[in-house]
């Protein structure tokens, strides 16, 4: 056994209640253990006290009972935070690696041999020489986990280390995941999200109201749709699919692609290479934002080449592309935040380049990807009617309130909005542009540390804007929910527009996509492998299953 | 090129030693707080000059130039204003009533301007060429505690991502309609509160974080800490301070017979 917690407690400075309640498990030798649960549940916390970090670094909390390694008294634990950016120090990968070992006061054979043992074990001696700044969001995270890995903790806990990265970069991460239990590594994953990395876990422990309420094998878990729900974890969207069928067929259990291929095979029989006829063309709008031959150099660096775009009037498009692909430096663009090399930008025909910022958001609305960039008021509701009262548009304390009411914030109205869990505070600040009326809104992440109800009331205020005839542009990389949402899709890589066109038809662009490193949502991967075509959400495929149970039934061959 | 960053290339001036990086920085600070004479403060320049162009780097202090230049601007222009207000006596270059301009007035604006220019750009050369990492070794083997050397190195760490995340806090309240630039300096100071409170806030939470980091990496200063990399200076170190030695001896020997 690796670490064994008994009925350990505490509770914050100030705190009202225990942030953690009497919690007992254990983590044996080489296990991958999943600590799941939602924001405010605890499970960060139990991270912070076995590395260490309460009480010796956050102290004056109340700390009970014990946490200790069965072999040799303290749990001798390393973790990876968040946001690789904030833990790394060193200018190339080989001092961020040899930096803890430094601080152990190892000596220089030593530290060799540990550096060139995790360069091989994930498999970044490539790297070694390379600046930090220069890697990309999973490489540095990696590097991260190497230079924890090298002080040679016995446990390595990880909290959400793939929060902060593009696709590429959760697969790279859960590929190290996968070595290092090939290696017998004991490590412990702090996640609301169990999408990214279902290969490698062992066991799952889930929290609530800093209790334990889960200790199980990762199937028991999938397969408890209640205990889903009240966790709050999100799951990959093939066990939605099997929890949406179980319900109205009772199926037997998948989670992986292959097994939801072979069982929705074999138990509706009457999949048969079929079009699901979803496509739906843009209609003949004048767009409201078009971009001719956009190019934008930075000291010779070209991040946008020659984009051509449009964007239409109650549509939402989808700007999609990896880290660095020039997605954010495009609509930068379309509020007069970036200047272009050369090229034109049009909003409602007339050219942009002479409009400062602050004139352009009185049209045009920009969300940033981080809300503590532009929460700057002492209270909640002051912050939502910010940007209307320095524009002066006009707005009263109904409406606002009522928007908070809607998007469930309103109990938060006077509280401090910096306080607020990341994903309302995200949601806040959409709200507080939305209370000017723009035409068009550009949405950059807007989904980053948003829990799925909170995503899901994301969505249909989206689909509400385009309802109401504005543009609305966002770029996310979480396939599932453009999926969701998006009409039209652009898809980026280094600075040029691969492809562009309704979600339905850039989605059927399989090696365009690959080209940019996008992978389609499982639930389109899924319907494409049974024969159905332009399928993008669960309800779709769901509903292409029951029209096929239909057509069987009724002996219509397919 | 970011304004105050490292420049990732392996030119003469990367290649060398740390510690003999920071001595030429501290040399060429040291005679440019006590040279007020002009042709010794273009030996100087000259050595800066052809210590760039040898490494090529004269594109990255080229652009350093450009961000400095309103500064370098105001400077000159300040003290040719001081002088003209003020009878320095020797040739007159300029006169228009009790406003007279001397030929000393122009020297001396031209040798303040130089100053400021030499030690701001030794300063960016230093940072330009060696990095962190290095400098926190550099410190520590000229004696310096390592906790001084590592939060000197943490500050150069840290003022890039500061500045950049000043001007994305900048751009965020632009587009919520606020107009930063425009207005008196009163109400330009009230609306560059709202950048203000939200950088204090990123700032704390990224002092957190570096405090977060520090302690799961362990690093404690009372301990004793070991160092991976070694340098050992070599040839080349040696030849660049004494070419530089040469340089600041006729620096200071022009500068004592021009006096």
């Amino acid at each position: 056994m690796a670490v064994n917690v008994h009925q350990l407690s505490y509770k914050y400075p100030y705190g009202s209640h225990p942030a953690v309640d009497q919690v007992d498990f254990e983590i044996r030798r080489g296990e991958t253990v999943l600590l799941t649960g939602r924001s405010g549940s605890g499970k960060s916390t139990v991270g912070c006290i076995l590395s260490g970090v309460i009480p010796l670094l956050y102290k004056g909390g109340e700390l009970s009972g014990e946490a200790s390694d069965p072999e040799g008294g303290k749990v001798q634990a390393g973790m990876v935070t968040q946001i690789p950016e904030n833990q790394l120090f060193g200018y190339k990968v080989e001092d961020a690696i040899v930096f803890g070992m430094e601080n152990l006061g190892l000596g220089k054979d030593e530290m060799d041999r540990r550096l060139d043992r995790v360069l091989d074990l994930l498999r970044i001696g490539h790297l070694r020489g390379r600046p930090v700044g220069s890697l990309s969001g999973g490489q540095k995270q990696i590097v991260c986990i190497a230079s924890v890995l090298a002080m040679e903790p016995k446990l390595l806990i990880m909290d959400e280390p793939v929060s902060s990265l593009d696709p590429a970069g959760k697969t790279l991460v859960c590929e190290v995941l996968r070595k290092l239990k090939d290696a017998g590594q004991t490590v412990l994953i702090i996640d609301q999200n169990l999408d990214w990395c279902i290969d490698a876990i062992d066991r799952v422990l889930g929290m609530e109201k800093g209790r334990i309420v889960f200790d199980g094998g990762l199937e028991q878990l999938l397969r408890d749709e209640a205990m889903i729900q009240r966790l709050g974890v999100a799951v990959p969207q093939t066990v939605e699919l099997y929890h949406a069928l179980r319900r109205e067929r009772g199926i037997p259990f998948f989670a992986s692609l292959d097994n939801a291929e072979r069982v929705l095979r074999e138990y509706c029989p009457a999949v048969q290479v079929q079009s699901a006829d979803t496509v739906q063309g843009a209609p003949e709008n004048e767009p409201a934002v078009c971009i001719e031959g956009l190019v934008k150099e930075y000291d010779g660096f070209r991040a946008l080449d020659g984009v051509d775009a449009a964007f239409v009037p109650g549509r939402i498009t989808a700007v999609l592309g990896q880290n660095g692909s020039g997605k954010t430096t495009l609509v930068r663009h379309l509020i007069g935040l970036v200047r272009p090399t050369s090229g034109t930008i049009r909003y409602m025909g007339n050219v942009i380049s002479e409009q400062s910022t602050a004139e352009l958001a009185r049209s045009i609305a920009y969300v940033f990807q981080h809300p503590d960039q532009m929460i700057f008021e002492d209270k909640v509701l002051d912050e939502l009617t910010f940007s209307a009262r320095t524009m002066g548009k006009p707005w009263a304390i109904e409406q606002a309130e009522e928007l908070l009411q809607t998007y469930g914030i309103l109990e938060h109205k006077d509280a401090f909005p910096n306080t607020l869990p990341m994903g309302i505070k995200h949601m806040l600040t959409i709200l507080s542009v939305l209370l000017t009326d723009p035409d068009v809104i550009i949405l950059d992440e807007p989904t980053l540390g948003m829990d799925s109800e909170l995503k899901m009331k994301l969505t249909a205020l989206m689909k509400r804007l385009a309802g109401e005839g504005k543009t609305v542009i966002v770029i996310s990389h979480e396939m599932p929910f453009v999926a969701e949402t998006a009409d039209d899709v652009l898809v980026m890589k280094n600075g040029q527009v691969l492809t562009r066109g309704t979600t339905v038809e850039v989605f059927r662009e399989e090696d365009v996509l690959r080209k940019a490193m996008i992978e389609l949502p499982q639930i389109t991967q899924l319907a494409r492998r049974l024969g159905f075509e332009g399928v993008l959400t669960i309800g779709r495929l769901l509903d292409c299953l029951s029209a096929s149970q239909i057509t069987k039934s009724e002996g219509v061959p397919s | 090129m970011k304004f105050t960053g490292y420049v990732n290339q392996n030119t003469l001036l990367h290649r060398l030693d740390p510690r003999i990086k920071i001595l030429w920085f501290l040399g060429v600070t040291v005679l440019t707080v006590f040279t007020r004479n002009l042709p010794a403060l273009i030996v100087l320049l000259a050595g800066a000059l052809s210590m760039w162009l040898l490494s090529g780097l004269l594109r990255e202090v080229g652009s350093m130039v450009r961000k400095f230049l309103p500064l370098l601007v105001m400077a000159f222009v300040t003290w040719i204003v001081i002088g003209a207000a003020n009878d320095s006596g020797g040739a007159v270059l300029f006169s228009a009533g009790s406003i007279q301009l001397e030929q000393a007035d122009l020297i001396r604006a031209l040798v303040s301007t130089c100053r400021i220019f030499l030690m701001v750009s030794s300063f960016y050369t230093l940072i330009m060429t060696t990095n962190f990492s290095e400098m926190i070794y550099g410190l520590q083997r000229f004696g310096i505690p390592f906790k001084a050397a590592f939060m000197c190195g943490l500050v150069l760490q840290i003022i890039p991502m500061m500045i950049a995340e000043f001007q994305t806090i900048a751009d965020a309240q632009r587009a919520r309609g606020l107009e930063l630039d425009k207005g008196g300096i009163v109400t330009r100071i009230r609306k560059y509160s709202t950048v203000l409170f939200p950088l204090f806030i990123r700032t704390i939470q990224a002092g957190q974080s570096l405090a977060l980091a520090m302690h799961l990496y362990q690093l404690q200063f009372t301990r004793r800490r070991t160092s991976h990399r070694q340098f050992r200076i070599a040839r080349m170190d040696w030849g660049f301070l004494a070419v530089h030695l040469v340089l600041w001896t006729l620096a200071v020997n022009v500068g004592i017979q021009l006096s």
